[in-house]
């Protein structure tokens, strides 16, 4: 069961968030920009922090409640999808979901880079993913 | 499967134990690995100052488990148990007093959860929290944990988990 998706770009900024269920609490629009800029500078310290060189960030973590993956791309850019704690190989799906963002984000012409996303046609890409994910889960 | 090492933070987010059980780049060992844990000034094991990586630590599970407990919908659970990067795995583990365990391992791990509550329960408890002279070296500020049976009981233990290589 995936829970939400989050996006953060490059700075630190949350570019793009869904609920899809009720398994979370509920955020405000503020709370999550404060989660995101946390999430941004705790990753940066994870692969300093590293007992081995040579680290990554986070890649995934676990609570009693949910996972969270996280998948950043070369470029910068944090997708974080939050799931089940039983959802199996959710990085698949994080990958897609970077699918959905070259194609309909970053492909838009109109669209302004690390700005937040507000384009139809990839929330409702997001929305058919998910909906498959949750429906085989 | 390795098991790098342990961080304990008391309740006043000082860092009073640290255990390294594999080190990148051993300074020079006088054929005592088993004492690699020296006083508050040794190096940490990222090859920073014990100081500055505690901080770090500190600081990462702090603010994931406040994360944490925002984004859980029902209050009162664990919470935050543990995280990996490509190179390692980090285990949480907070007592009700505010004592925090926290443990490093391969990315491969099994969940280390009960290793560091026994660690808590059998070991730091029995060692530290039950001897007499802790209390007045706890009124005295920080007080790293330099305790032998303490210590010698961690290292037997630890070097008995499934994990451990």
């Amino acid at each position: 069961m995936l829970h939400a998706l989050l996006i953060i770009n490059k700075a630190g900024g949350l570019i793009y968030n869904r609920d899809f269920t009720d398994g979370l609490a509920k955020l405000t629009s503020n709370e999550y920009l404060v989660m995101a800029g946390t999430f941004h500078g705790v990753h940066a310290i994870t692969s300093r922090i590293s007992p081995v060189p040579g680290s990554s960030g986070m890649e995934l973590l676990e609570t009693d409640t949910f996972k969270i993956f996280c998948f950043q791309t070369l470029t910068g850019v944090k997708f974080l999808l939050i799931t089940d704690p039983s959802q199996p190989n959710a990085d698949v799906t994080t990958r897609k979901v970077y699918e959905l963002y070259a194609d309909f984000v970053m492909k838009n012409p109109f669209y302004n880079p690390e700005m937040p996303i507000r384009i139809d046609l990839f929330d409702s890409n997001v929305q058919k993913l998910v909906r498959q994910t949750n429906a085989a889960g | 499967m390795t098991i790098h090492n342990l961080y304990i933070f008391d309740r006043h987010c000082h860092c009073i134990s640290f255990t390294s059980w594999t080190r990148p780049a051993p300074p020079k060992q006088d054929g005592q690995a088993d004492t690699a844990q020296q006083s508050m000034q040794a190096t940490g094991a990222t090859g920073m100052s014990l100081e500055e990586e505690a901080k770090l630590v500190y600081g990462v599970v702090f603010s994931l488990r406040n994360l944490v407990s925002k984004l859980a919908a029902k209050p009162g659970s664990d919470g935050f148990i543990s995280y990996r990067t490509s190179t390692y795995k980090l285990h949480y583990f907070e007592t009700p007093s505010g004592l925090k365990f926290v443990m490093n391992t391969d990315p491969h791990a099994e969940s280390m959860r009960e290793a560091l509550r026994t660690i808590y329960a059998q070991i730091y408890v029995e060692y530290v929290t039950k001897n007499p002279l802790m209390h007045q070296l706890a009124t005295s500020g920080v007080h790293p944990v330099q305790n032998d049976l303490f210590r010698g009981n961690l290292q037997r233990y630890v070097r008995t988990l499934p994990g451990f290589e």
